[in-house]
Order: structure tokens, then C-alpha cells, then sequence
């Protein structure tokens, strides 16, 4: 094992090194609580070991440390990461044979839980990104960063979960879940280098297992995983890397395309690489690697199916609104006897609300959306005299 | 071979709930291919005496890859690599012993059974 550096304690400070609570256990416990000879409360996590020793770092906790830890609100490493830290050699037969104090971040990387790791796999984020590059250091995040990290996701969903409900529409929606899936709740924000966890949206035993009765909105939210896995292991494919996305499943592969190119990073941008995780993606040993390169793939793809969106510009009245779905149908087009069903986002949440309670007519200026009869509204204002135009070809 | 477990071992071990191996399990390993240093029980390396006697003898999986993928992400000390085996009645006898885990089961070997020889690393991109 390494050798420890910084100062040694008094051997019986942490005597007798036995567990008061166990929050994680294999071959023994392996994260506990413990007291020190003054009855104060410190979290120990196995770190290392050999043939006759055991390494654990100890730190003092609180309560609310652990209510955190337990909930899945910090990771391990969060909860460790304390000003005051020692690192304790426990024999086989339990004696402590020696602490040392030490700095936190003298501790080598692989003695300690990786980052945003969760202390049980249950709480496992649903999605996390790890964004990459040299202007992300700690305190200098530019905003733009965690703006295209957050607004890539929540696209990335909605046109994801949009294609997934329309297949699986018999199971019902429910209101709540929708809402949800729109809108992913953040269960863990780090900025040291900026990761951005994403929380499961319902709870559920079997949510991500091969076993049990499934629900609709676990149905849902599988379908968003199968999806988006499948999407991502082509783009790291030898067809991922010439850009041809396979030409079955014709709406599946433009929804997927559309939804990749809102999360792989901008080539212009500051991300360098983008680490994708979580349990929607599976159990994979290691996160999938977006670089800049993988923008230009889909691109590439994009361009290959014409797929590019289209703009439109519509006006009519907005006389349904679905809320949750964050969608509403514009009807009463002049010289069209259709409807026509727009998903928004949050910015334009007031101007729809507001065009919908008045009954006015607006001009709804948008982007076709990947899937089938469905537009995305970017801009809504009160009646202009630009004569209405549809599906015009955008450059 | 003799399916019997090592005359050693505390009366009433493996427990008597316990049932024939069967299925596919994880351990974290530190060799690739595993060898016989990744399958030592605390009762053989004569870790913690004052843990509970039976289980000491046993070896504890998974039951599940997930929970083995975020055990390595939680302790990268344990070993480089996940271990996958399919366990049969040969093999002696397994318990869901879940704790906070809900996969976490210890095995028990016949004596004389080459632990590590059901066991292959799981390739990455699995």
C-alpha cells in the first residue's frame, strides 16, 4: 500500500474502531459511522488494503451529513471531503494500528469513491453529465456551459419521451410523470468540474430490471433509455463514424438523430468532451464519451436524411392546452382546416397561457419537430400583418 | 469430487436456507483471468473474527451487473475488474443475503472446488 503522509494522532482516538451504523457492506462493513473517544460522530470509508491491513479515511459527519448521503443527495465523495481527515490502518483482527492526519486532497484518486458516486446503486442519478474542457475549472464555469448541458437534456427528452408516449399511447399518461419527464428534477449539481445529475423521475422497484410488473410511466421512461442507449452506441460505432445512421425504422432513427444532436457538444463551444451515465444508459463500466467530433457525425447524418428542421410561421387561435405535456393545438388558421399541435418550453410558458385565456388570434413562429404532426413553437406574439406562411424551408 | 464443505467450518454453515448454487453472479476482481487470491474468504485470510461465523466462510456476489459496475465506481480498490460466472449445484450452495444491497448473496464452496474457474472478466463494453 502507499505510505501516508502528514501527522500521526494518538493511537487511541478512534478506539476501538468498531461500526455504529453501516451504510454499506461486502465482505464486512465497508462504510459506517463511528465515534471518536469523545463521543463525536466521524463517517469511515474503506479505501485500501492488503494481505493484513485495512485502509479507511475518517472524517468527522452530522446527521444531516448522512440524512444527504442516505438520500441520495450528495455523493460519498461529497460527504468525505471534509476540512479535518485521517486515514486509519485497522489490522485483520480489528486493532487500529495507526491514524495519520491528513489533507483530503493528498488522498490518490483511486482510494476514494469516484465522482458523484451514490452510496447505494438505487440512487444512482437517472442521467449524469460530466462536462469537459479547458475553460471548466472550478469557479469559472462560463454559464453557457451549464446552459447547453441543461437545455440539451431537457430537449433531448422531450423529443425523445414525445416519440415514446406517441408509441406507447394506449398506457395512458399520467399527469404527474409527464411533468417530470419535461421537466427532470436535478438531484446534484458539482461544480469542481461541472457535473450535472439528473434524478429518476418516479420510483420504482423494478424501474431498469428484466423482472416485475412494469407501470406505464416505467414503460415510458424505459423507452427514452432504450432509445437514446441505442443512439448512442451507434454513435460510437464504425457507422457512427462515417455518419450513416441505419435507414430502418425510419421516424425512430430521426427522432434519435435530432435528439443526439442536442446533447453531444457544440464544435464551436467550450466542452471538449461530454461523459454521459446513469441508469437510463444501463449498466456500462464506463460512461459514454461524447467528443466534438460526434456533433459532426450527427450532422453529418442529419444532413444525409434531410432532416434539418424546417421553419414555420402559422396564426390562429390557441384553444387547447395540455399543460403537463407543455403542448397546445392552434386552430382556426385562416384557409386551414387542420389544427395544429406545438410542444414549447418554459420561456414561452406565460405568452402561451396568456394567448390561450384571451382567445386572441397570435402568430406562432416555429421549427418543424422530429416527430410525426407535431411543431416546436420558438416565438408567440399578438396578430402581426405578415400574411401566415407554412413549413417554409429554413436556411 | 466430494460435495462437502470444509469439516472446519462452524456447525450449521452453510445455513440451512441456503440453497444449491444456480444462476449467474459478479465479484469485483483484481486478476484478469481471476485466480485463487480474488476468492479468499475472511475465514481463510482471518479477517474480522468478530463478524458473523458463517458468513466469514462465505464469498460474497452479486446477483445483478449493476450492482457490481457501482461497487467498483464506489471502492476502485477492490479490483480493476468485474467477474461474471454462472454458479451451478457443483459449486455449493448460495443465500440472498441482501442487507442494504438488494442482490448482495454470499456463496458457500464445496470444499475443494476451484473457485476462480467458473469466473471470466466481463469485457467493458458489456
Amino acid at each position: 500500500m502507499w505510505t501516508i503522509p502528514g501527522n500521526p494522532t494518538a493511537a487511541d482516538r478512534f478506539e476501538p474502531f468498531e461500526p455504529e451504523a453501516i451504510l454499506y457492506a461486502f465482505d464486512g462493513p465497508r462504510i459506517f459511522t463511528l465515534r471518536d473517544n469523545e463521543r463525536e460522530l466521524y463517517l469511515a470509508y474503506w479505501s485500501d488494503g492488503d494481505d493484513s491491513i485495512d485502509r479507511y479515511v475518517v472524517v468527522p459527519t452530522s446527521e444531516a451529513i448522512l440524512t444527504a448521503l442516505k438520500s441520495g443527495r450528495i455523493s460519498v465523495r461529497e460527504a468525505l471531503d471534509q476540512p479535518r481527515c485521517w486515514l486509519c490502518d485497522v489490522t485483520y483482527n480489528g486493532q487500529l494500528q495507526e491514524c495519520r492526519r491528513v489533507n483530503f486532497s493528498d488522498i490518490p484518486n483511486d482510494c476514494l469513491p469516484a465522482v458523484g458516486t451514490m452510496l447505494l446503486p438505487e440512487l444512482e442519478p437517472l442521467l449524469t453529465l460530466r462536462a469537459i474542457g479547458d475553460a471548466i475549472v472550478p469557479g469559472q464555469i462560463p454559464s453557457s456551459v451549464l446552459r447547453a448541458c441543461i437545455e440539451g437534456v431537457q430537449k433531448c427528452f422531450k423529443y425523445l419521451s414525445e416519440f415514446a408516449l406517441g408509441r406507447l399511447s394506449q398506457l395512458g399518461r399520467p399527469n404527474e410523470v409527464l411533468r417530470r419527464l419535461f421537466d427532470l428534477p436535478t438531484q446534484e449539481l458539482a461544480f469542481g468540474s461541472l457535473v450535472i445529475s439528473f434524478r429518476m423521475p418516479i420510483e420504482e422497484k423494478d424501474l431498469f430490471t428484466a423482472t416485475g410488473q412494469k407501470s406505464p410511466e416505467a414503460e415510458t421512461l424505459e423507452e427514452v433509455g432504450r432509445l437514446l442507449d441505442k443512439g448512442l452506441r451507434w454513435l460510437m460505432s464504425d457507422a457512427g463514424e462515417v455518419g450513416i445512421y441505419p435507414p430502418e425504422a425510419t421516424e425512430e432513427g430521426d427522432v434519435l438523430l435530432r435528439a443526439l444532436k442536442e446533447l453531444t457538444p457544440s464544435t464551436q463551444g467550450y466542452i471538449d468532451q461530454l461523459e454521459l451515465s446513469g441508469r437510463l444508459l444501463g449498466s456500462r463500466p464506463k460512461p459514454f464519451t461524447l467528443g466534438r467530433e460526434a456533433r459532426q457525425t450527427v450532422n453529418a447524418a442529419i444532413r444525409y436524411r434531410q432532416l434539418e428542421p424546417k421553419i414555420v410561421k402559422l396564426q390562429g387561435r390557441i384553444r387547447e392546452l395540455d399543460k403537463d405535456r407543455m403542448s397546445f393545438e392552434l386552430r382556426d388558421m385562416p384557409e386551414m382546416p387542420f389544427s395544429q399541435r406545438f410542444v414549447f418550453e418554459e420561456h414561452l410558458r406565460d405568452d402561451v397561457f396568456e394567448a390561450f385565456q384571451s382567445e386572441a388570434v397570435v402568430t406562432v413562429v416555429g421549427v418543424t419537430f422530429p416527430v410525426k404532426n407535431i411543431m416546436f413553437a420558438t416565438v408567440i406574439s399578438s396578430s402581426d400583418d405578415t400574411p401566415p406562411v407554412a413549413a417554409t424551408t429554413g436556411d | 469430487m466430494c460435495l462437502a464443505f470444509p469439516s472446519d467450518w462452524p456447525n450449521g454453515c452453510p445455513p440451512e436456507d441456503a440453497q444449491d448454487a444456480n444462476g449467474t453472479v459478479f465479484r469485483i476482481v483484481k486478476n484478469d483471468p481471476p485466480n485463487d487470491v480474488d476468492f479468499i474468504s475472511h475465514f481463510e485470510s482471518g479477517r474480522l473474527p468478530k463478524a458473523p461465523p458463517c458468513l466469514r466462510c462465505g464469498l460474497s456476489v452479486f446477483r445483478e451487473l449493476k450492482d457490481a459496475v457501482h461497487q467498483r465506481l464506489l471502492m476502485p480498490k477492490l479490483g480493476r475488474w468485474i467477474a461474471k460466472a454462472t454458479l451451478e449445484a457443483v459449486h455449493g450452495k448460495t443465500k440472498l443475503t441482501q442487507g442494504q444491497q438488494p442482490t448482495h448473496t454470499t456463496w458457500w464452496a464445496y470444499d475443494g472446488v476451484q473457485r476462480a474457474s467458473p469466473f471470466t472478466v466481463v469485457s467493458e463494453d458489456n
